[in-house]
């Protein structure tokens, strides 16, 4: 009632003024509702529907870390240390890296892939590109090889410097395992874990078994559909092919498995003597460490 | 007592604003308040959700949203970092740069896959004699002859390094020499060798 009577014996300039003045909030506060329900309906209604996954994804990726981090710590850095040691060690092991080659070339002579090679020839070590702490030495070779001989020798080149499953593996084939084990099973990255650790060579020598004893660890259909499809379409298809015969048995019996770091600079197939058969000709590079 | 102005009066301005000025003040007054109301507890009330224990509006949850998104790719590169530690430092660079580049293998059997489809009706119409390929420059060279043809031997290289311009990962080739030349049989044929740049 005061403050009515307060209002009626106010001045009406001075009331207009301060009705003008709400009347300017309220329309403020008006635009800040309308902006408020447009960023609701805009913003907050999809990442409502989004969070949770979201949430869910992280508290696995949590729980799959601590366990990896638990599983690491029980072993030691054996594959780092053969990295180093076989695959980019301080000096080329020749002896080893001629054997690996003319083990290669007697096999494919063996199974009538290959005819013929030429000398190895192995230059001075060079600065290799960008990385301070690597030297190159060229190698160069040739063959006379058949159809399949010269795809097991271009393949033997692809995979000369990877050490286990996982650098047979692309980023998308690793990434499409790890979806596949976040919605079935997320524990299981232990078993994942230890399948990419596996050396190369005992994965193509018996991959049934390592994919079997992952399936035993992740039995859904899914997860075996994921690994089915990363299995016969990477590199570890043509680890298979190469490893798997006569070639990869005597590579470990004699222990020249890994092998060392091979970087392809250039190949060229050229119509060979007889048909079905090809010069294929490689210049490779052997990778060192240097320093350190 | 305020003289009131009767219709017969003059109404003057200053009438007006004094008839009007009161409920004017009264209105906007009203609805300021229940627009404050409105902010601060009934907007809240119906715009805030409990996300993750914790009420949020939704500049709270484009924030959280952000946080968890960083949160993911941190814990996603830590989860790499460990099941695969080999793919990071030298050895992931290296093997990065081997894998990197198309295979040989690949590139080789799609250039002898449009050669055989160039003239299906001719068997070795464009014979490739060698293939030449360097993987850090990321060329191809290739080298052939077009055969049992006839005089269009030409046309048909012309067609094949079309087609070959055309396969995926290509980024260019370079033009090779259209040339017609008769051997010992009288049979033309066009020899040839051009560069492909892949992507």
């Amino acid at each position: 009632m005061t403050f009515y009577l307060l209002l009626r014996r106010a001045h009406p300039i001075l009331a207009l003024i301060a009705g003008a003045l709400s009347l300017a909030l309220s329309i403020s506060l008006i635009i800040k509702h309308v902006e408020v329900v447009r960023e609701v309906k805009e913003v907050a209604v999809p990442l409502v529907a989004t969070l949770p996954a979201m949430e869910k994804h992280l508290t696995v990726l949590k729980e799959q870390v601590e366990l990896s981090e638990l599983n690491r710590a029980t072993e030691v850095g054996s594959i780092g240390e053969r990295l180093n040691v076989y695959v980019l060690p301080r000096e080329t092991d020749l002896q080893r890296l001629i054997s690996t080659i003319e083990l290669l070339e007697l096999t494919l002579k063996k199974q009538n892939q290959l005819s013929q090679a030429s000398d190895i020839v192995i230059g001075e070590p060079r600065p290799y590109g960008s990385e301070p702490t690597v030297s190159s030495r060229p190698l160069t070779v040739s063959f006379a090889a058949n159809e399949e001989g010269m795809q097991q020798i271009l393949l033997f080149t692809q995979l000369a410097g990877l050490l286990t499953v996982g650098d047979a593996l692309a980023d998308d084939e690793i990434a499409l395992l790890y979806a596949s084990l976040e919605e079935e099973n997320p524990v299981g990255i232990v078993s994942l874990e230890q399948f990419l650790s596996l050396d190369l060579l005992r994965y193509a020598r018996d991959s049934h078994a390592a994919e079997d004893q992952l399936q035993r660890s992740l039995p859904s259909p899914a997860f075996g559909s994921a690994l089915k499809s990363v299995t016969k379409s990477s590199l570890l298809l043509s680890a298979q092919r190469v490893l798997l015969g006569d070639f990869g048995r005597q590579i470990e019996e004699k222990r020249l498995w890994p092998v060392q770091f091979l970087l392809p600079q250039w190949f060229s197939v050229e119509a060979g003597g007889a048909p079905g058969w090809y010069k294929v000709s490689l210049q490779l590079s052997v990778l060192e460490r240097v320093g350190e | 007592m305020e003289e009131i102005p009767t219709p017969s009066t003059h109404l003057t301005p200053w009438h007006l604003t004094k008839r009007v000025a009161l409920p004017f003040v009264i209105f906007s007054g009203l609805l300021t308040l229940c627009l404050v109301l409105s902010w601060t507890v009934l907007l809240p009330h119906f715009t805030r959700v409990e996300v993750g224990g914790v009420m949020r509006d939704s500049r709270n949850l484009s924030s959280y949203a952000t946080t968890l998104k960083a949160d993911i790719l941190v814990a996603e590169s830590r989860r790499s970092e460990i099941v695969t530690p080999e793919r990071r430092g030298l050895f992931g660079r290296l093997r990065e740069a081997k894998l990197s580049s198309p295979s040989f293998l690949l590139l080789r059997s799609q250039i002898l896959a449009e050669a055989e489809r160039i003239v299906l009706q001719v068997r070795d119409a464009v014979i490739v004699s060698s293939i030449q390929y360097r993987p850090l420059e990321k060329t191809v060279t290739v080298a052939g002859d077009v055969r049992n043809v006839g005089p269009r031997s030409m046309t048909v290289l012309a067609e094949f390094v079309d087609a070959i311009r055309r396969m995926p990962g290509v980024a260019s080739t370079t033009v090779p020499r259209f040339t017609r030349e008769e051997d010992a049989q009288k049979q033309f044929h066009s020899p040839f060798m051009f560069e492909i740049q892949l992507q």
